[in-house]
């Protein structure tokens, strides 16, 4: 059996189950459905994850520790994952093949010569993580507050003082330079920069991570897209904000195979750099067994990596596909314990300027983002968050954009964030009553169930609610409804309506209604003839059939300001539901007027929850009338509404 | 192995050497990435909700005491429950100085003691006497009732003789309240328990009517633990006998008091006159309430064996349903 | 060209074992949830409101029916079928299989004295049949009956009554309230328009003679421990020393009667009884031995009847002649 054979088993295998994941990941108990699918396990797996959030937290949360056994097998075997597991990296491997079928070897082999584009994506990387640092560089720089300026100052100089050794130990971007260089460059914009100030991390990994990519791209275009027709996933219509720019970037990805195969793994992946650089101790590398080669290139007809196996063999690009085995004619590639017979290249050769700038505009874009002070008080009130989500600063930490909190939402209420919170929330979830079935359902927590770093938490029913021994903490709220005085139908318009009071789920109701009674526009009436439950006017001033709905009242202006319910009208005689009082007549109704029921709308911010099933509800069904927004909301104390 | 290695080519050592390098780096990242997850590794999350745990309740029981059981006959509760904690060793044989008391009662139903659907007010005081008089610090009542928690106390009476005796009353509060599974239960799982009074006490007692139940067939000292349960008990009626076996699982009792003065022998369990009751003239104090149940069960004119929870909490190991095994103390005092 | 070697096809296929492997965890992990976490979904569907509380405290004004001598205690409250169990637990059963709508209660105490007071349950039973049913399954054999136009007893602390379709129970925390449950009695059958003073026309069915009056029951299902028996009357025979049991069931039809006295008879059979032959005298009748008791079955026009665990054969024939001769009049 070939173990190309068994690579591409592997790789349909990995496939298959990631796409099974995102079909599974439909909430409900069904076999097919949610149940205990491990939905998040790709992402588990992915270490740029686990790292990404180890550097902002400083914690490995829960099922992240599988990142572990990825790392591990990376550093035994080199970048298997980019060939034998990533979805993503299947899916270019395929489309690439198709586009190179009828491609001579010739272009195949000119197809697959390394670019120098290549190292693009160990910038990324770098840049990436150096916007993870900026909590790291918060805790150095608090040991500088009690440490001597001395102790730093050495610190940093032989930080600066190794980086400079190992470079002139010509082993310049070893792995040990990489992580010294990051960290002096850290501590020293920590010492440098202002702490206080706007300097923070931030986890951008998911932008361009292509597991969080590949599940976001699935969830939130792909699936919905295909499931549109047939509705196996969901009963209704999955609609999700800026799905196009999130299909775009996904189809270019896809597209850009057929110019340079597996364009994305080879020129953009930050995590195949990742595995890049784990890689170089692996035990087993792919190589020439003997010298004895006739140059004549073959191995690059169907090389993946772009990796040239034929020469010197850039380790840190070959993702192990084993095709240069096969292709070799003259059996000259193995997959050896020692190294390539040529020598091979061990380390992306990164030059040290774009290195430095990668990093530094990694550091600084953050607190750059962070200019428009959106964390503070300029904080976006439209901006609800889903149920557990943490404070802002701590949930941009951990999110990762991977759209399953979206995915998995019963009601299709949490949709991706288009730019409303700049280029740093861009996909980060959040709640949009007027799209999906409802809105943030009150016995519900699947979407902090389901979050893989916990920017969402996963709450009990219990906590959510504020019960059993949640009790004194209260209710998770994640904002607060407003009324529109000037949109709302009782309210604006004197028209009857509790839509909103109906529906809301909490309890006791956080929507309460005061009634009121309003003299309607036609003034007083000209009673021409009277009986007990009949009014005949002089004129014809009122709609057929209007007012017999019981929210119109026959005003009687005498002292026991009596209202009698009208049970139907005419345009000129209006029927009463009880008699009006003795001796009325047209006289004594001199002053009569038509009065309509109100029952407007008030919300108590007290037991609100910031469902925004009555936004969801409201019949005024542009701009609704009934607005949650992000005010008392439960994660920051700083938002909210009530002195407690 | 191969004899020759002396005559391996010099790069073929090379090799060799780069690759016991490369594997002692790989083992030591490896080694250093498995410490750095272990040391950073976070189960729980950001501000970690309270686990839903498997638990076992504090064992009330004091065995050193032994297994007894007194069954005494008379009018008098005051005087048939003291017969009967003489009977089986004295209260101080189980209540030590500066014990934290709970007595489980049962106060279920807001209707007049004189219905005897709940524990008789008289019976609790003097338990409560007898217990501060061995030395025990404090002596607290709680019961998770059926009707609203107070009017029942009130109206039971319970209320003004714990006042009188300086018994707390421990109102079941939502706080009070944690959803646990205990080990080898078939129905508490993850189910809200009434545990703070629990966690707090150091020893526990139940004092409960005799009475006929529509569901069970008799409500005593193990259906008597019901009211340490919340949520949506009723749903717990449809097995009720499995359900009985594991409120006896849950709680291990340092005393049972299973009053049978009156015995409600039809319309349990809240009876309605005093016409469903029936002067049994029985109290049956034991430290093993599958026992205490056996004996009761006479009083109500049925045998152990017409109750299927005594026979499932017999085979769970919680106690024995033959009574003549512990060698009752019967007592005949009027 | 390279061909695959040994080594080669032992890695591969160590590699698609771990892959098996893999599926096989992950399909074995799938079934292992938490099911609450699924509870949104439940909720959509079990809407009901827990409970209703009516009236408010604050509008709490003493009902019309409430004697000068009481005064409310509270709001009253309401249950339903699925709250029932929250105010008499185990004993929710015994309403809930017979038809049960709701149930309001409410307390009052004696304006001369706070300590004395009276619990006032009142079931509404959806027809008058339910509650004559659970009226009389619940009767309490020291009850004395007293007259108040519907079925009434009374006990030392209690009285009991069917009113139309309510069953009301009035409990008092101490026996010196006989005064005020009767007049709250009479109040309540006084006030309420659907008030039904006829007695349930039941007696009519079983001769006078010797006949035990307070021991006339209906019982609404599973009678006799027969599932398929429901609605039948029975009421007790003083024979001397004997007592006989004797039931009547009206059915819809005279073929429903005839089936349900066959399908009675199998049933007896079945449970180790054993047929005798007709009783004599009456038309359509058997006589059963079910061990050492007696068990007659008849079926006139759409009634059906017989008499229960007769010790004697003579017994159970003197009684069953009697009932057909009542039916046929």
């Amino acid at each position: 059996m070939r173990i190309t054979t068994v690579r591409r088993i592997s790789q349909i295998f990995f496939f298959a189950l990631f796409i099974w994941f995102c079909i599974a990941s439909t909430f409900g108990i069904s076999f097919w459905q949610l149940r205990g699918w491990p939905v998040n396990w790709f992402l588990q797996l992915d270490p740029l994850v686990a790292l990404g959030t180890l550097l902002t937290t400083r914690t490995i949360y829960a099922g992240l520790i599988w990142a572990l056994a990825t790392i591990a097998l990376t550093l035994l075997l080199g970048r298997f994952f980019c060939g034998w597991v990533c979805p993503f990296g299947s899916l270019h491997h395929f489309v690439g093949y198709l586009g190179s079928r009828n491609r001579t070897i010739k272009d195949r082999v000119a197809a697959n010569r390394p670019l120098g584009a290549q190292k693009i994506k160990y910038y990324v990387l770098t840049a990436l993580l150096s916007a993870t640092a900026g909590s790291l560089l918060i805790s150095l720089a608090d040991s500088a507050r009690w440490a001597p300026a001395w102790i730093i100052g050495a610190l940093v100089i032989s930080l600066f003082g190794l980086t400079a050794a190992s470079v002139a130990s010509r082993r310049s971007n070893s792995l040990l330079t990489f992580f010294f260089s990051l960290l002096a460059l850290w501590t020293a914009a920590g010492y440098l920069l202002k702490i206080d100030g706007p300097v923070a991390s931030s986890l951008m990994t998911g932008l361009l991570d292509p597991i969080p990519l590949m599940h976001r791209s699935v969830n939130l275009v792909l699936l919905p897209f295909a499931d549109s027709s047939v509705h196996i996933a969901s009963n209704a219509q999955r609609h999700y904000d800026g799905a196009w720019l999130i299909g775009l970037i996904f189809l270019s990805a896809v597209f850009l195979n057929l110019v340079v195969p597996r364009f994305y793994c080879r020129i953009v992946c930050p995590l195949g750099a990742l595995y890049g650089v784990l890689g170089r101790f692996a035990l087993w590398r792919v190589g020439k067994k003997n010298s004895e080669c006739r140059d004549c290139r073959l191995c690059d007809s169907r090389c993946e990596g772009a990796c040239d196996p034929g020469r010197v063999i850039r380790v840190p690009e070959c993702v192990l596909c084993m095709n240069c085995l096969y292709t070799c004619k003259d059996d000259v590639i193995g997959y050896n314990t020692f190294r390539s017979e040529q020598g091979e290249i061990v380390s992306p050769n990164l030059s040290r300027r774009g290195f430095v700038v990668a990093s530094l505009s990694g550091i600084a874009a953050i607190p750059l983002l962070r200019l428009d002070g959106k964390l503070g008080a300029n904080y976006d009130p439209a901006l609800v968050r889903p149920p557990g989500s943490l404070t802002e600063a701590d949930f941009l930490n951990r999110c990762i954009k991977c759209g399953q909190c979206a995915r998995v939402c019963p009601t299709n209420v949490i949709q991706p964030d288009e730019w409303q919170r700049g280029l740093e929330g861009i996909w980060t979830p959040k709640l949009n009553f007027r799209t999906g079935t409802s809105g943030c359902q009150l016995n519900c927590t699947a979407c902090g169930q389901i979050c893989p770093t916990a920017a969402i938490r996963p709450l009990s029913i219990d906590e959510k609610l504020g019960r059993g021994s949640f009790e004194h903490t209260g209710p998770i709220r994640i904002g607060t409804a407003f009324v529109d005085r000037g949109r709302c139908l009782p309210w604006a318009m004197d028209k009857p309506c509790i839509v909103c009071q109906e529906n809301c789920p909490v309890s006791p109701k956080a929507i309460t209604v005061r009634e009121i009674f309003t003299p309607l526009q036609t003034g007083n009436l000209d009673i021409a003839k009277v009986s007990p439950r009949l009014v005949v006017l002089g004129t014809a001033p009122l709609r057929n059939g209007r007012y017999g709905t019981g929210d119109y009242y026959l005003f009687v202006d005498n002292p026991a300001r009596t209202r009698v319910r009208i049970s139907g009208n005419t345009e000129s005689s209006i029927a009463l539901q009880s008699e009006l009082p003795a001796g009325s007549s047209p006289e004594t109704l001199k002053k009569a007027e038509i009065q309509v029921r109100l029952q407007i709308p008030q919300v108590d911010p007290e037991r609100c929850i910031g469902c925004g099933i009555c936004e969801h509800e409201c019949p005024v069904s542009g701009l609704r009338a009934i607005r949650v927004s992000a005010e008392g909301e439960t994660r920051h104390k700083n938002h909210s509404l009530l002195l407690k | 192995m191969k004899r020759d290695c002396v005559k391996t080519p010099f790069q073929t050592r090379m090799a060799r050497r780069d690759f016991l390098k490369r594997t002692a780096q790989a083992g030591l990242a490896v080694a250093a990435t498995g410490a750095l997850g272990y040391f950073l590794y976070d189960p729980e999350g950001p501000g970690g909700t309270t686990g839903k745990s498997a638990l076992a309740l504090p064992d009330f029981s004091v065995p050193e005491a032994g297994k007894h059981i007194a069954i005494v006959t008379g009018t008098d509760r005051v005087k048939t429950v003291n017969a009967g904690l003489k009977a089986i060793g004295g209260i101080e044989a189980f209540i030590k100085k500066g014990d934290r008391v709970l007595i489980k009662v049962n106060a279920a139903f807001a209707t007049p003691s004189t219905l005897c659907a709940t524990t008789n007010p008289d019976l609790l005081a003097e338990v409560a006497r007898l217990c501060f008089h061995a030395g025990a610090a404090s002596v607290a009542m709680a019961d998770n009732t059926i009707n609203d928690p107070s009017s029942c106390y009130a109206l039971t009476g319970l209320a003004e003789a714990a006042e009188s005796s300086g018994v707390r009353t421990i109102l079941p509060r939502d706080s009070l309240f944690q959803e646990i599974t205990i080990p080898g239960s078939n129905l508490i799982k993850d189910w809200p328990v009434l545990l703070a009074p629990l966690r707090s006490a150091t020893k526990l007692i139940g004092i409960c009517p005799v009475k006929d139940h529509n569901r069970s067939g008799a409500s005593m000292t193990m259906k008597n633990w019901y009211g340490f349960i919340g949520g949506r008990r009723n749903i717990f009626h449809q097995d009720i006998h499995t359900f009985i076996k594991d409120l006896a699982l849950m709680i291990q009792p340092t005393i049972v008091i299973l009053d049978g003065t009156m015995s409600m022998v039809s319309n349990g369990p809240t009876g309605g006159s005093v016409s469903d009751l029936k002067p049994t003239n029985t109290m049956i104090v034991s430290t093993d309430q599958v026992a205490a149940d056996a004996a009761g069960a006479a009083l109500l004119g049925r045998k152990p064996s017409d109750l299927p929870f005594i026979g499932k909490a017999e085979e769970a190991g919680l106690g024995t349903a033959d009574i003549e095994h512990l060698s009752p103390k019967r007592i005949n005092i009027g | 060209m390279r061909r695959a070697r040994t080594a080669e096809t032992c890695i591969g296929l160590l590699i698609l074992i771990a892959l098996a492997g893999i599926a096989a965890t992950i399909y074995s992990v799938q079934s292992r949830f938490d099911p609450s976490y699924f509870t949104a979904m439940k909720a959509k569907e079990e809407k009901a409101p827990a409970r209703i509380s009516l009236p408010a405290p604050s509008e709490t004004a003493a009902p019309s029916f409430l004697p000068e001598s009481l005064v409310p205690m509270g709001p009253s409250q309401t249950f339903n079928a699925e709250t029932l169990s929250d105010k008499i637990d185990g004993k929710a059963e015994l309403y809930l299989s017979s038809g049960f709508a709701s149930l309001t209660s409410s307390r009052f105490a004696k304006r001369s004295d706070a300590k004395s007071w009276l619990e006032l349950y009142v079931y509404d039973m959806g027809e008058a049949g339910n509650a004559f049913s659970v009226y009389t399954v619940q009767k309490r054999k020291e009850g004395q009956d007293f007259d108040l136009g519907a079925a009434a007893y009374k006990t030392e602390d209690a009285v009991f009554f069917i009113n139309g379709s309510k069953y009301v129970e009035i409990v008092s925390s101490s026996p010196n309230m006989g005064d005020e449950m009767l007049a709250l009695a009479e109040n309540l059958v006084g006030s309420d328009p659907q008030q039904n003073t006829r007695k349930p026309d039941t007696a009519g069915f079983f001769p006078p003679e010797s006949l035990d009056a307070g021991s006339v029951t209906l019982h609404m299902s599973d009678v006799f421990g027969f599932s398929e028996l429901n609605r039948v009357y029975t009421a007790n025979y003083e024979m001397g020393a004997l007592q006989v049991t004797a039931f009547v069931s009206k059915r819809e039809n005279a073929g429903e009667a005839a089936g349900l006295a066959e399908a009675y008879g199998r049933f007896l059979i079945e449970n180790g009884g054993s047929e005798i032959g007709p009783v004599p005298g009456i038309p359509n009748s058997k006589l059963y031995q079910v061990y050492d008791t007696f068990e007659t079955v008849l079926h006139k026009g759409p009634f059906f009847a017989g008499t229960h665990e007769a010790e004697t054969r003579e017994s159970a024939v003197e009684i069953a002649s009697r009932l057909y001769r009542k039916l046929v009049e």
